[in-house]
């Protein structure tokens, strides 16, 4: 793990991941509804 | 500069808060929604489009037409271009829609829409509004009043983010750009 | 949820607070106005979609109004250039609302609209990522070879093509330190304003680059000046939207609620970083908008049937935002922790300046 985020595009993905992550969440809790 | 930090953060915080409680005030005493559908664009009917956002084909919804100043509930009042919108409207249906007759047709003293006012072609990117919004032009002095509304309140809050650094004594330097 | 009545949308405020705060912190460190990545969020909130790009242009005045105020007290500004721009900047934005207005009248503008803006931004993409690689890897050698290095490097050559024009008038710009032909700089204005004005943004993603490699600033005072810009490109285009009747002005004051403390930490964030860790955000925020755009573009393609493509476009069009913000955050945290002697990550060193 330390060495994925030691090379720029490992951290990259790593907060990638981490930001789908969140807005999938933001989504289930506020979008699913407006989204029918 | 402390205490000159101090004077700034009060004052443009205070300046920044009341203009915010000035435009929550617009918004709640409706006058926000007023700039806006102001006058018409074209010829047609003026329509509360919340009023019918079931109409569907097979149950369509009867509007009453006739001159009003207010619209309640299920009524279609006629314009011209240039007219004042009658409070309530949020939208005008061109009289080419209804002589076209396939989203809405007069019968009588009635206007039957068949369509809702607002047909979502994709979940959630594209919009195809029928009838709200169209034919509706806003008060040409509502842009500079947001405009300038805006720019107030970022200007407040931002020598008022200013004035809190200094309040809390951070130095802010200059940014080297050449030197090392 | 608050009940947006010009909107005619139901939104919760939280989402509009929180893409603000998100927003104003990419803004303020790349010294863009976010619009590309806002219009598409008040989209997949609720939004029609006039109104998302003109609630957008407004808020982006203000945004850029808060990050401006705090770049002028890191000396990021040099008003020489901004205020050269600034009449060409606006002449461009009106141009570009018409052009915009033509094509809505030919039938042509969602589609032609989301084409343009993937085109841009790819391109952008490519140069800009491209140089700011070779500028690191000349970075850290110099960095091993026990030179000294400052606060901005730069390996591309074409900002000396464009400041050898000679067509009068030529003017001094102090703080950037570079001499060039006015000209130049308001073609620059008026280009990236006419995209700004057809593509419904700040246009600051076309503007920062245009400044450091078509004017020659360093990425700070791109930055800066640039933000300088947006408070008139956008103000200008939301005065213009405004009039079409695009703007719901609470939406607007929610989501500069949300920047007044987003864009205070984006601008005081440029102050830990050198210029290419500015320039490779600049990328990925580039590349990523064009992800959404290109996923927004296959979904409305195809018809809008399947709701998973639905989930992972919008999840896209958020987690940009939420990644951009996060990759600046780490990158102060990362900056910290450098100044003090702690442990990061290997390509950290480079990014970020020793002392404040």
């Amino acid at each position: 793990m330390k060495w994925f985020i030691n090379s720029m595009i490992g951290y990259w993905i790593f907060l990638l991941v981490i930001s789908l992550g969140l807005s999938a969440i933001c989504y289930q809790i506020f979008l699913k509804d407006l989204m029918r | 500069m402390k205490t000159r930090g101090a004077i700034k953060f009060v004052v443009w915080a205070a300046l920044a808060v009341a203009l915010c409680v000035y435009a929550v005030y617009e918004h709640e005493s409706g006058k926000l929604d007023q700039m806006y559908y102001h006058s018409t664009k074209l010829d047609g009917y003026a329509v509360n489009t919340n009023e019918f956002f079931t109409a569907t084909k097979e149950k369509p919804a009867l509007l009453k037409i006739g001159p009003a100043d207010e619209i309640k509930g299920l009524m279609a009042v006629p314009v011209k271009r240039g007219d004042r919108l009658p409070k309530g409207a949020n939208g005008v249906i061109e009289k080419k829609v209804v002589e076209e007759g396939k989203r809405a047709k007069v019968e009588g003293d009635k206007l039957v829409v068949t369509v809702p006012w607002q047909i979502k072609e994709t979940k959630g990117f594209k919009y195809k509004d029928t009838f709200i919004h169209k034919g509706v032009k806003t008060d040409p002095w509502s842009g500079v009043w947001n405009v300038a509304m805006t720019i107030a309140i970022g200007l407040c809050l931002g020598f008022m983010a200013e004035g809190f650094t200094d309040l809390l004594g951070w130095k802010i330097k200059k940014i080297e750009h050449f030197g090392h | 949820m608050f009940d947006f009545t010009v909107a005619g949308h139901v939104v919760p405020v939280f989402l509009l607070v929180l893409t603000g705060f998100t927003v104003g912190v990419v803004g303020g460190f790349i010294g863009v106005g976010g619009g590309y990545m806002v219009t598409p969020a008040l989209i997949v909130f609720g939004f029609p979609g006039y109104m998302a790009s003109g609630t957008d242009a407004c808020h982006i005045a203000g945004k850029a109004v808060i990050s401006s105020i705090r770049h002028r007290q890191l000396g990021n500004i040099d008003w020489t250039i901004a205020l050269g721009m600034v009449g060409g900047t606006m002449l461009g934005v009106e141009l570009g609302v018409r052009l915009l207005v033509y094509t809505k009248n030919i039938g042509l503008s969602g589609v032609v609209l989301l084409a343009a803006s993937v085109a841009v931004m790819l391109g952008l993409f490519i140069y800009t990522q491209i140089e700011t690689q070779k500028s690191h890897k000349k970075l850290e050698a110099d960095r091993k070879a026990g030179k000294e290095i400052g606060r901005e490097v730069k390996v591309s050559k074409l900002p000396l093509y464009f400041q050898r024009i000679p067509i009068m008038p030529i003017i001094k710009a102090k703080k950037a330190r570079l001499v060039i032909s006015m000209w130049v700089i308001v073609i620059v204005g008026m280009f990236t304003g006419i995209l700004a004005g057809f593509l419904g943004v700040g246009g600051g993603f076309i503007r920062v680059p245009a400044m450091v490699y078509v004017i020659g600033t360093t990425s700070h005072l791109a930055v800066g000046t640039d933000l300088v810009e947006i408070v008139v490109s956008g103000g200008y285009g939301a005065l213009r939207q405004s009039m079409e009747g695009n703007v719901d002005f609470m939406a607007v004051f929610f989501m500069i609620i949300g920047a007044m403390m987003g864009a205070q930490f984006g601008s005081l964030a440029t102050s830990f970083v050198r210029g290419p860790a500015i320039r490779y955000i600049l990328s990925y925020s580039l590349v990523l908008a064009t992800a959404g755009a290109c996923m927004r573009l296959i979904y409305v393609l195809t018809g809008g049937t399947a709701e998973w493509l639905a989930f992972v476009a919008v999840v896209f069009t958020l987690g940009e935002m939420v990644f951009l913000c996060l990759f600046i955050c780490t990158l102060v945290w990362f900056a910290v922790r450098y100044q003090h002697g702690k442990s990061v990550p290997d390509w950290v060193p480079d990014m970020v300046v020793q002392a404040t």
